[in-house]
């Protein structure tokens, strides 16, 4: 499965700028991103092309990172598509915590990142309706 | 078992009692040598005492006291007969100082030799001392005690962690003394060097200079797979050696054959009893150069009352660890509260870091508590709702221990001020009116 890198970081001026230079410093390239946050602090997330890279240089400088699981599923770039997707993870009853998307190529095609509660029935149930679930190797060679 | 002077440390009560009873005629009478307890004690008559309770009827000295006698208000002897000076750490307002002969050096040594053997530490041992040399009577206190046993002693200091870090490794430090803070940072930096601190040859922690609670002690203990021992001291009352825990780690034993202790009410000066908690009173029974006499040391605690005596064999009493000072002590929205109330409810939670600080501000006419605290990277999920639940979680039950219901805030690790000495651990910003 496809690896998230996940950095905790207060909401302040220049955190963010933060993270991309130690990213940019360890030539790691960022694939997609997420930002979510409240008042006082944030989760910054993001694909990378090498997160075992990515993650050990945060680590190294010290910041608060995770790096989990998540499900990366390739739909053609056209209306109704995540909507597809969607209506197969609700027909399994599979719930999402959280999910976002990126163009790849020119040729149409898009990944939509998902995090959800049962991993393994999402990939089953979408993998049953001929969708292609991206592993980690391939999505980082994109 | 070992002791380091057998004799001595579990002496019978009543002799005990004797010899407290005959120090404490001979330090009054030692104090009116100096010109501040010529004029405080001119009415006292020692002769008619017959227990050691009678120093009720001295007077309080206070760190008042000792700041307005500045410098040589307090010494007993002539000034060439002083070997040292130490002074307080200044936590709170201005430094005071306290001097010492060669026989106060050697008794101190001697003190601070008794804590180490009752913590199980021997000569074979090797003791890193990661604590401020100096002034501050942390590092000289421990290091003289340390010699006297006979470990090798090495006198680190504080501060430059990746040394000391190194030092641990290339001379198998079995035994350090650190403040709780600066001994959880440097496992901190272990972890970021990827060195395991279990994996280390250290087995005894000596942890003082610092207020903390049980809960950090075992998080130390756990982190270093060690044995770690709450040490109490002050500068007014030498430095390190007044009391220490031994192995059964119940309170700290406080060496009555060298200090006289007592718990007061902190507003009335009124005696306590044991159990009860309050202010600790101490007496030096025989230091020459400087004798202090119902010292107010600002610690709030209690006498352990357990109802048996120590299973280590030790006669003289126990403290419980120092629940905060009579300065420290906060009062927000009306209610009092210590910041060791809260650091005891932080240190439960393994998803924080160890270091913390309280930001008291006011709005309006309401104060506002902010608990700031670091997250402990190894236990971030990644996950924002986690972040929010434990945030409620820690809000709750800081509000559960001290009434008040705070902001919880949650910050980077290593973003938070920390101090090499002492951490400061509050802020408080409320306007004074």
């Amino acid at each position: 499965m496809a690896k998230q890198i996940n950095v905790f970081l207060e909401n302040r001026p220049g955190k963010l700028e933060q993270i991309t230079g130690v990213l940019a410093d360890a030539a790691v390239n960022i694939l997609a991103l997420k930002i979510t946050s409240d008042e006082q602090y944030g989760i910054f997330q993001l694909l990378m092309d090498d997160p075992e890279r990515g993650f050990r240089a945060l680590q190294q400088a010290g910041m608060t990172a995770s790096l989990t699981d998540v499900v990366a599923v390739e739909v053609q770039n056209t209306p109704g598509s995540l909507h597809s997707v969607l209506k197969v993870l609700r027909e399994a009853n599979v719930n999402i915590e959280d999910c976002y998307g990126f163009v790849v190529d020119t040729e149409k095609r898009a990944i939509i990142v998902l995090d959800v509660t049962d991993r393994a029935t999402a990939k089953r149930v979408l993998e049953e309706q001929g969708y292609r679930i991206i592993g980690s190797s391939e999505l980082y060679s994109l | 078992m070992a002791f380091w002077d057998e004799q001595i440390e579990t002496l019978p009560r009543e002799e005990l009692a004797t010899l407290q009873l005959k120090r404490l005629k001979n330090v009054i009478a030692r104090a009116r040598n100096s010109i501040f307890y010529r004029n405080r004690l001119a009415d006292i008559d020692e002769s008619q005492f017959t227990k050691p309770e009678d120093v009720v009827q001295l007077p309080f000295t206070t760190k008042h006291d000792l700041r307005l006698n500045y410098d040589f208000g307090l010494l007993t002897v002539p000034q060439e007969e002083i070997v040292r000076m130490h002074s307080s750490s200044g936590t709170t307002g201005k430094a005071t100082v306290i001097f010492h002969t060669r026989r106060d050096i050697a008794n101190w040594a001697n003190l601070v030799a008794r804590c180490i053997v009752m913590a199980g530490a021997e000569k074979r041992d090797v003791f890193q001392n990661i604590i401020s040399y100096g002034m501050f009577t942390g590092g000289l206190g421990l290091h003289y005690g340390a010699e006297s046993v006979g470990m090798l002693v090495i006198p680190s200091g504080v501060g430059n962690t990746k040394r000391q870090i190194q030092l641990m490794k290339d001379f198998k430090t079995t035994v350090f003394h650190a403040t709780p803070s600066y001994i959880l940072y440097v496992s901190e930096v272990m972890e970021e060097e990827g060195d395991d601190p279990r994996e280390f040859d250290l087995r005894i922690g000596f942890v003082g200079a610092e207020p903390h609670s049980e809960q950090t002690r075992q998080k130390i203990e756990d982190i270093y797979d060690i044995s770690a021992f709450n040490s109490y001291g002050m500068s007014e009352l030498n430095g390190p050696g007044v009391a220490f825990e031994c192995e059964e780690k119940s309170g700290m034993h406080f060496w009555e054959d060298q200090y006289l202790l007592e718990v007061v009410n902190p507003h009335t000066g009124e005696a306590l009893g044991p159990g009860e908690e309050g202010e600790l009173v101490v007496t030096t029974l025989c230091r020459e150069a400087m004798p202090i006499i119902r010292y107010r040391t600002g610690d709030l605690a209690s006498i352990v009352d357990d109802g048996e005596p120590c299973a280590c064999g030790r006669a003289h009493v126990r403290i419980s660890r120092i629940k905060g000072r009579t300065d420290d002590m906060l009062i927000v929205r009306g209610v009092n509260l210590y910041p060791s109330q809260i650091e005891d409810v932080l240190m439960s939670f393994p998803e924080v870091a160890t270091n913390y600080q309280l930001y008291l501000e006011r709005k309006g006419t309401l104060d506002e508590l902010t608990v700031k605290v670091e997250l402990y990277p190894k236990m971030f999920t990644g996950d924002l709702r986690m972040l929010r639940k434990l945030e409620n979680d820690i809000l709750k039950a800081i509000q559960d221990e001290i009434m008040v219901r705070p902001r919880v805030e949650f910050h980077e690790p290593g973003s938070l001020p920390r101090t090499e000495g002492k951490a400061v651990r509050v802020v408080d910003l409320r306007k004074e009116n």
